[in-house]
C-alpha cells in the first residue's frame, strides 16, 4: 500500500527526468533547443494517458479482489438458499457447543476475578502435606499461621485471608427468619484488592482485630438490590444475623463476587467475628482448625518463586517456635485464580478432555461440510474453467473459493454464538438445586475470540480440499463440457471422510452412554449415612 | 513522426514488452530511459517503442514481484529511478522465453509450412 502511493506520487518526476534526458540526447545530436524538447515530448507518448495508464496498473490489488470474491462469495450463497442454510446450521451447532464449554473454561479458568485490581500479582498460600499426595495434601491456614505470615513477610504488600466455607446465618428479618450466606474475611480483604465500595466503605484492619472484633457487614450489591430494595439508606442500619446485631457499613460494587468461583456470598464480616457466628470459641487460636485461604499481593519487586521460597521459611519458623504441633508440613504458593491452586489442575484436565470431545464434534461437522462442498466442486468445473480462461491463476480460484467457505463458516460463527448464549445459562439450570453454586457465564472477548478462530479455523479446514480440487482445471476439456465421470480417486476421500465420521461418532456415543451411566449409577450409590441435611 | 512511420511501427503486445525489458535488466540495474535506449538499440532500430508506454510496464512488473526500483544516480550525476531484476523476475525471464520461443515457432510453422 505504501509502495504503491510512493511510486505513484514519484511518477511525476520520473516521467519528467526521462523527458528531459531524451532532450538532452536530442541537443547532443545536433538538435535546436526548441526541436529537442518537442522531439523528446513527442516520443514519450500522451503524457496524461501514460499517467492514467500507469495508475490503473494498480488498481486492482488485492484489497479490491477481496471485495470482489466477497461480493461474489454473497451471491452464492443467496443462490443457494438451501445447501447454505443446511451447512450454516451443521456448522453452527458444532461451533455452538464448542462456544459454550469455552464460556464455561472461561468463567472457571481464564477469568480473573472481577473488580480486583493487577489481579496478576496475587498469589495463594496453601499449607501441602508432602507424605500426601494429590488435592487433599494441601489444607487452608489455620488463624495463627495466617497472623504469623501476614506479620513476618518480606515479599507481600500484604496479606489478606478469607474463610473458604460459605456460613450459614440465619437472618432475623421482621421476625421470620431466613438463611443467607455470607463469607468471612480479614480487614484488608476490600483495601488490598483494590475494590471500593459501592454505597458507604469496605471493612478495615481496624474493625477486624481478634482482640475486638467489630459486627460489622459489606452488603453484597446483588442482595442489596433484592431484599432492599436498593435503599439508598441502608449505611448505618443493623441486621440480626444469628442473634448478633451487625451494622451495615457498606456496599460492594455491582461485579464483584468474591474471589472464589461459584460463590456470591450475600455479606461479608470480619474474620475475627468467627467465634460469634459459629459458636466456636477459641477458632482463632487453634493451631488444628485449617479454614483460611490466604492471599498475598506481590510488591514489585518480588517474584512468585521468592514468595514461595519466603513462604517455605516462614512455616520452618512456625514449626521451630512450635514444637509442640509436630507438624512437619511445608508452605506452597500458587498464582490466585477464581479456582483454589491445589485444584485447578483437577478442572483443567476436565475441561480439556471435555473441549478435546467437542472439538472432535465440531471435526465431524467439518468432515461433513467439506464432503458436501466437495459434491457441489464437480458442478462448478464450468466456472473455474472460464476464470481460468480469462486469465485467473490458480491462486485466484483457490483465494475464492476460500473466500467463499469462510463466508460460510463466519455465518455458522455467529448463529453458534448465539446458540452458545442461550445454552450456557440452560445447562447451570441443570445443576441440582442442592448445591448452592453460582456461576457467572460472561461472554466477554475471549468467547468472541475463541469463536472467530474457531469459525476460521473450520473455513480453512473443510474449504481447503475443494478449493485445491476445483481450482485444479485443465480449460480445454471443462470448456468443451466433456462429461467426466465421476473418478474413482474423487469419491476416496469422500469414502475415507465417511469412515472417519462414522468411526468418530460411534466412539464418541458410546462415551456418552458410559458417561449417562456412571452418573446414574453414582447418584444411586448407598453412602452409608443420611444425606438429607 | 510522419503518418507513414506511424502505420510501419511494430505493435508490440503488452506481454512482449515486458519480456523485452526483463531481458534489458538482466545484465544490471537500468533507469527508465536507459532502458527505452536500450530496446531501440539493441532491435538495430526496428522496435520504436513508444517511451512512455514503458512506465505502465515497469509499474507492473514491480506489482508482479519481477522487478524492484531504488533511487539512484545516473551518469551525469542526476538523481534517476534504477529498476533491477528480481530473482522471481529472473526465473520468469527464463519461463517468458521459453513461451516466446513455442509461440515463434508455432506462428514460424504456419508461415512456412515445412515441405
Amino acid at each position: 500500500m505504501g509502495r504503491r502511493r510512493r511510486l505513484l506520487e514519484e511518477l511525476d518526476a520520473d516521467i519528467r527526468e526521462h523527458i528531459d534526458r531524451e532532450t538532452q540526447d536530442n541537443l547532443e545530436r545536433g538538435m535546436p533547443p526548441a526541436e529537442a524538447r518537442y522531439a523528446a515530448v513527442r516520443k514519450f507518448g500522451n503524457v496524461m494517458r501514460i499517467k492514467e495508464d500507469t495508475r490503473e496498473v494498480w488498481r486492482f490489488t488485492w484489497v479490491d479482489e477481496l471485495r470482489q470474491d466477497l461480493r461474489y462469495g454473497l451471491r452464492m450463497l443467496c443462490k443457494n438458499p438451501g445447501s447454505t442454510a443446511a451447512v450454516v446450521i451443521a456448522l453452527a451447532l458444532g461451533i455452538g457447543l464448542n462456544t459454550t464449554m469455552f464460556t464455561f473454561v472461561n468463567a472457571l479458568l481464564l477469568r480473573p476475578p472481577a473488580c480486583v485490581e493487577a489481579p496478576g500479582r496475587l498469589a495463594e498460600v496453601w499449607i501441602h502435606n508432602p507424605r500426601s499426595s494429590g488435592a487433599k495434601s494441601y489444607v487452608p491456614l489455620t488463624y495463627p499461621d495466617y497472623a504469623y505470615y501476614r506479620d513476618h513477610n518480606q515479599s507481600f504488600e500484604g496479606v489478606l485471608a478469607y474463610d473458604g466455607d460459605p456460613h450459614l446465618v440465619t437472618w432475623n428479618r421482621l421476625g421470620q427468619g431466613k438463611i443467607v450466606l455470607g463469607q468471612l474475611v480479614s480487614g484488608n480483604f476490600f483495601s488490598l484488592l483494590g475494590v471500593n465500595a459501592f454505597l458507604g466503605r469496605t471493612i478495615s484492619p481496624e474493625q477486624d482485630l481478634a482482640t475486638n472484633p467489630e459486627p460489622v457487614v459489606v452488603l453484597a450489591h446483588a442482595f442489596w438490590q433484592q431484599s432492599f430494595s436498593s435503599d439508598p439508606a441502608i449505611v448505618g442500619k443493623t441486621l440480626m444475623l444469628n442473634g448478633v446485631n451487625y451494622r451495615v457499613i457498606g456496599v460492594a460494587p455491582a461485579a464483584f463476587t468474591g474471589l472464589l468461583v461459584g460463590f456470591e456470598p450475600t455479606f461479608w464480616a470480619p474474620i475475627t467475628m468467627v467465634e460469634q457466628i459459629t459458636r466456636d470459641k477459641g477458632r482463632l487460636s487453634n493451631w488444628h482448625g485449617h479454614w483460611l485461604i490466604a492471599i498475598g499481593r506481590l510488591k514489585a519487586e518480588a517474584s512468585l518463586s521468592g514468595a514461595r521460597a519466603e513462604m517455605s521459611v516462614l512455616e520452618h519458623q512456625v514449626e521451630l517456635a512450635h514444637p509442640e504441633l509436630k507438624r512437619n508440613l511445608e508452605a506452597a504458593v500458587f498464582p490466585a485464580t477464581l479456582i483454589p491452586g491445589p485444584y485447578r489442575i483437577y478442572v483443567s484436565a476436565f475441561t480439556a478432555l471435555l473441549m478435546a470431545v467437542f472439538g472432535l464434534v465440531l471435526l465431524i461437522a467439518c468432515a461433513n461440510v467439506a464432503s458436501f462442498l466437495l459434491a457441489r466442486a464437480t458442478g462448478r468445473t464450468w466456472e473455474m474453467a472460464v476464470r481460468s480462461a480469462l486469465g485467473a491463476g490458480r491462486g485466484r480460484l483457490i483465494r475464492q473459493m476460500l473466500v467463499e467457505s469462510t463466508l460460510l463458516s463466519v455465518l455458522a460463527g455467529l448463529a453458534g454464538l448465539i446458540l452458545g448464549y442461550w445454552t450456557a445459562p440452560l445447562l447451570m439450570a441443570l445443576q441440582p438445586a442442592s448445591l448452592p453454586i453460582t456461576l457467572r457465564l460472561p461472554v466477554d472477548w475471549r468467547v468472541l475470540v475463541f469463536t472467530i478462530i474457531v469459525s476460521l479455523a473450520c473455513g480453512l479446514a473443510f474449504g481447503l480440499t475443494p478449493a485445491l480440487r476445483s481450482s485444479r482445471v485443465k480449460v480445454a476439456s471443462n470448456l468443451k463440457d466433456e462429461m467426466q465421470p465421476a473418478g474413482y480417486r474423487k469419491s476416496r476421500l469422500r469414502g475415507l471422510l465417511m469412515t472417519g465420521e462414522i468411526a468418530t461418532c460411534t466412539v464418541l456415543l458410546v462415551g456418552a452412554t458410559l458417561c449417562v451411566r456412571s452418573l446414574r449409577n453414582a447418584s444411586s450409590i448407598d453412602p452409608g449415612f443420611r444425606t438429607e441435611h | 513522426m510522419s503518418t507513414k512511420e506511424e502505420r510501419e511501427r511494430i505493435e508490440l503486445l503488452q506481454g512482449t514488452l515486458d519480456l523485452l525489458i526483463l531481458r534489458t535488466l538482466l545484465l544490471g540495474p537500468v533507469h527508465g530511459h536507459a532502458i527505452a535506449k536500450a530496446i531501440e538499440f539493441n532491435s538495430d532500430e526496428v522496435l520504436q517503442v513508444e517511451q512512455g508506454s514503458l512506465y505502465p510496464a515497469l509499474h507492473r512488473l514491480i506489482k508482479r514481484g519481477w522487478i524492484s526500483a531504488e533511487e539512484g544516480t545516473s551518469e551525469n550525476n542526476r538523481r534517476a529511478k534504477f529498476y533491477k531484476l528480481t530473482a522471481k523476475g529472473r526465473r520468469q525471464l527464463k519461463v517468458e522465453i521459453s513461451k516466446w520461443d513455442k509461440l515463434a515457432g508455432a506462428i514460424a510453422r504456419i508461415l512456412r509450412p515445412a515441405d
